[in-house]
């Protein structure tokens, strides 16, 4: 039912792939991501001089944009993959019987091989520049395996609905768009209006980038009350997500 | 460190109970157990570590 091997096996295949080719080849695992660090940090807070609101600290607002894309990368590719897995690999799915969410779970492992990568790098580089790591810090593990959840389970039913209907592919598409400028991670939320930032509390994706900017940034404890709720959110959507398809799996295995 | 250590017990208590629960029970409905189990224990990590933390 549910094939551990090949799972592993399309995960390596998944991230190996990308450098397939490449004179560097799997160097371009920590390269990319140094060059993405270097950019959010010391061209965002040296070169061009922004700032955090109330922060001084040179590399202030390069650790708020880290924290905040870091995740949503990881999160918006989980989910727009997802969508299409299953016509993605259609091939397999004719030829190995497996467990189809069993092939969501290799997109979410692969998406979390490069957070892991990103974020040793980034962790690196805030022991360099003197960062006081405080114990919230364990909590970093456990809030992304809850966004990468959140992700599955809208990534389940999207995947499932994509089979009959083709365009949810390209709306997921613009949702995430969307999605990206309603959620404060490349702005602080103080500068939104009034009604947006009442709104914006019910943006499941603000309620996890926001529990990683309390933790790195402002030192804070994240939102305990509001990750609990997140946390019965999630999993009432993976049940609903799970039930959608598994009354729809037949028709689903047939039409691929 | 109390609470570093209380969410390490924490998850290899969920990771064992989670294991003997996915070779005990067959079909479908271990899907919906492994959620339910998921759903607790992150509810316990989130109520956990501040408890430990203020201890």
């Amino acid at each position: 039912m549910l094939n551990l091997s090949l799972i592993w096996e399309l995960t390596k295949r998944d991230f190996t792939e990308q450098f397939a080719g490449s004179a560097l080849g799997m160097t371009w695992a920590v390269i990319c991501p140094v060059i993405n660090l270097v950019i959010y940090t010391i061209i965002f807070g040296q070169v061009m001089g922004a700032r955090l609101p109330g922060n001084s600290g040179v590399y202030a607002y390069g650790v708020y944009v880290t924290v905040g894309l870091v995740p949503w990368i990881a999160f918006q590719n989980s989910l727009s993959r997802s969508t299409s897995v299953f016509l993605d690999k259609k091939a397999i799915i004719s030829k190995v019987r497996t467990s189809l969410p069993a092939l969501l779970i290799y997109i979410s492992l692969s998406e979390s091989i490069t957070f892991i990568i990103t974020m040793s790098l980034f962790l690196l580089f805030l022991i360099l520049t003197g960062y006081p790591f405080r114990i919230n810090l364990l909590l970093v593990p456990f809030i992304y395996f809850l966004q990468q959840l959140f992700a599955f389970g809208v990534g389940l039913l999207a995947a499932t609905l994509n089979v009959f209907i083709r365009d949810f592919k390209q709306l997921i598409g613009i949702v995430l768009q969307l999605w990206f400028w309603f959620t404060p991670i490349v702005y602080v939320r103080d500068i939104l209006p009034d009604a947006i930032k009442s709104l914006i509390r019910f943006n499941p994706a603000y309620v996890i980038i926001e529990s990683y900017q309390r933790i790195f940034v402002f030192n804070l404890e994240p939102a305990y009350r509001t990750l609990i709720i997140m946390t019965v959110v999630t999993h009432l959507i993976l049940f609903g997500s799970y039930a959608v398809f598994r009354a729809l799996e037949k028709d689903v295995r047939d039409f691929l | 460190m109390k609470a570093g250590i209380g969410i390490l017990l924490w998850a290899c208590l969920f990771l064992g109970l989670t294991y003997a629960m996915w070779k005990s029970i067959e079909g479908y409905a271990r899907v919906y157990l492994l959620i339910a189990f998921s759903a607790l224990f992150l509810i316990g990590v989130f109520v956990l570590f501040p408890y430990l933390k203020g201890q």
